[in-house]
């Protein structure tokens, strides 16, 4: 067991909090039953969801080995530790592609599956969940139980989106997808309000991965958006290999203000000059751009960030909502400089508490100080006026109130969380 | 190429074979853990490598002979060897009971030069062929708390050393790998701190010797630096340093 410092913190280093761990051991991921453990992967979560501070965490680096992958059917089966950029790497190569990707590579298996991510392909494939076929859950009474829609369903529909609360996820089975490359043809289309946005969202549906990136500072909402399709070129160098760029230490939190958030939104808006730009790019940077920066979270400086997440219905109270939030945003002058606003399509989430669900997405990131948290609570207001939901893998500042009335299932949920099992969000939440 | 590698389920050893290319490489993998070995099999070979696995315990000497015939036969002579068992043991046990010390002693240095052997005379023959051998730092100097290990290692080094040149004329590569602290789950129970590397880190820099001209392997790099201060202290101040 070891003491972690930063290493032990979330994505957005708030809260903080000391915490102990141990690593999950391959062949007898023993489960250390004196202290409430938490499964974790690589701590890509930016609130309190994967911390246990209270409890101990059980690491699953070492659950990073492959067991089985079928190319009848495109099936993988792979311990809950593997990484996504490890499926790419070795599967790229032959011609598959993760069946949804999140905007990050450096997460697990497990953590995919214990917060039902989604993509940018939501509108056409659905969340994570729905491409997982099977997974090998290991209870901490001892029982390895392998879970499906046939076979212990009601477990598998609680951890699918779970946050790691019902069991430690040993092995998963996915579906990934076939794909004519791994190069992707893009078109960016600069918008210059929402209407516009959803008027662009209709259009580019047919696009396999659609989403946008939106400047919050302006009132009316304008931003890039992007779609792009597996191109069919097969031929051209391979995939640029990451760059190496990382922030070498904290920065001071002097570094992003109002001032350096409006400069950086506007140089963004207009480093294309064109209303469209078409352009084939590797899949690294249309899915991951900001992989190439190892520990970019670190440029919030000290005090950490939080990301706000949500969703809101595709109704019209719903645009309502999410004119106001900007209106409010932009008023306030904090402002995020990774906005993104995504719409999600109408396939079922399967998981008790998955969040994906039909609507358009808005994700935000404030750095930590009073203010934020004020403006935070007026959000939620809209968002919750017009029957929205917000996302606990991205959240550390939720309320219980605002956690049931985004996750309507949450009572079939309960029953499955394993006795021994407990996380700083869930006692946040208080569904311990 | 076909790579054989002794030790396979070594942390270290098992990402060193995930960074060879599927296409081009098979494996033959030999390790004690009959369990750890299924596993290791299975993720090769989902990553698309051709492999072969045996369950053996290398410490026992006198069963090797049966072990290399049915290597041979079903593999060949391989282009590539990698030694990567070892046995830290444990130094206060061994220093006073000299049946651990011995287990210590085949573990780390006589199984090795038992398959050094065989297979030097091998590549010999067919005048082509990489060893690479993983020894330690340890070897470096005798240090109190861990000399039973570190001088096995030592031995072990300075054999490959004698046999590097032995093999030149045949263009036979023999390389020696020194690897500082790694995080593997042979030193489960250490303390980590800075010094220590991870498993896939120590892997690139044995791949990479493979490729380019090293004999001989620190790392992490900055262990050259290292044991060259520490080898260079005189004895009489050695014997008084505690650590």
């Amino acid at each position: 067991m070891s003491e972690l410092s930063p290493e032990g913190l979330s994505w957005g280093r708030f809260p903080r909090v000391s915490q102990r761990q141990a690593d999950a051991s391959p062949l007898k991921p023993i489960l250390p039953l004196d202290r409430l453990f938490l499964p974790r992967g690589m701590g890509r979560s930016y609130g309190d969801s994967c911390l246990n501070s209270r409890g101990q965490l059980l690491s699953t680096s070492k659950l990073d080995h492959l067991v089985s992958f079928d190319p009848e059917t495109s099936c993988l089966v792979a311990e809950a530790g593997v990484r996504l950029a490890e499926i790419i790497h070795v599967f790229g190569p032959k011609g598959y592609f993760l069946p949804v990707s999140p905007g990050t590579k450096w997460v697990t298996l497990g953590g995919a599956v214990a917060n039902d991510i989604h993509g940018k392909n939501h509108h056409l494939a659905g969340s994570f969940g729905n491409h997982v076929v099977e997974l090998l859950l290991l209870r901490s009474n001892g029982e390895r139980l392998h879970c499906s829609r046939l076979q212990n369903s009601e477990l598998f529909f609680a951890t699918i989106g779970g946050l790691g609360l019902t069991g430690l996820v040993l092995e998963v089975t996915i579906k990934l997808k076939k794909v004519s490359s791994l190069w992707i043809d893009q078109n960016v289309t600069r918008f210059r309000s929402l209407d516009e946005f959803y008027d662009l969202s209709l259009q580019k549906s047919h696009h396999e991965y659609t989403v946008a990136w939106i400047d919050c500072l302006n009132p009316h909402g304008r931003g890039l958006f992007i779609a792009g399709d597996h191109s069919s070129r097969t031929s051209g160098p391979p995939p640029v290999k990451t760059r190496k760029l990382r922030v070498p230490f904290t920065f001071p939190s002097i570094t992003l203000n109002p001032f350096t958030v409006r400069a950086f939104n506007w140089a963004y808006f207009h480093r294309q000059l064109k209303s469209v730009k078409a352009s084939t790019v590797s899949y690294d940077p249309f899915f991951y751009p900001l992989d190439v920066i190892h520990d970019w979270n670190l440029i919030y400086g000290s005090a950490g960030f939080v990301q706000y997440q949500f969703v809101v219905p595709p109704t019209n109270e719903g645009k309502k909502a999410l004119s106001k939030v900007f209106q409010n945003i932009s008023e306030s002058g904090e402002g995020s400089f990774l906005a993104v606003l995504k719409t999600f399509g109408d396939i079922p989430s399967e998981g008790c508490l998955s969040f994906s669900r039909p609507g358009y997405t808005l994700a935000l990131d404030f750095k930590v100080k009073p203010e934020v948290f004020k403006l935070l609570d007026r959000l939620d207001d809209l968002v919750f006026s017009c029957g929205g939901a917000l996302y606990p893998a991205k959240d550390a500042r939720m309320s219980p109130q605002s956690f049931r009335a985004s996750f309507p299932d949450l009572q079939k949920f309960l029953p499955h969380i394993d006795p021994k099992i407990s996380s700083d969000f869930a006692r946040r939440m208080e569904i311990l | 190429m076909k790579v054989l590698c002794f030790g396979s389920t070594s942390a270290i050893a098992h990402e060193f074979l995930k960074l060879l290319n599927p296409k081009s490489s098979e494996l033959y993998l030999v390790a004690r853990n009959a369990e750890k070995l299924e596993r290791d099999f299975k993720d090769l070979t989902t990553r698309g490598f051709k492999t072969f696995s045996l369950v053996a315990d290398l410490s026992k000497l006198e069963l090797h002979e049966n072990w290399l015939q049915r290597i041979d036969s079903e593999f060949g002579t391989p282009d590539l060897i990698l030694i990567a068992f070892g046995d830290l043991g444990d130094q206060s046990l061994s220093s006073r009971d000299f049946t651990q010390a011995s287990l210590i002693i085949t573990g780390n240095y006589l199984a090795p030069i038992s398959l050094l052997t065989h297979y030097s005379e091998k590549m010999k023959a067919s005048k082509i062929g990489t060893l690479v051998v993983i020894s330690s730092v340890a070897g470096d100097r005798g240090r109190a708390t861990n000399y039973v290990y570190g001088s096995a290692k030592a031995g072990l080094s300075e054999y490959c050393s004698g046999l590097r040149q032995a093999l030149l004329p045949y263009d036979v590569r023999v390389i020696t790998v020194k690897p500082g602290f790694v995080d593997t789950p042979m030193t489960q129970n250490f303390k980590k701190g800075a010094l220590w590397a991870r498993p896939h880190q120590v892997a690139k820099d044995i791949a990479e010797a493979v490729r380019g001209n090293r004999d001989v392997v620190y790392t992490p790099w900055f262990w050259w630096g290292i044991m060259f201060i520490i080898k260079h202290i005189p004895e009489f101040l050695f014997k008084k340093l505690k650590f």
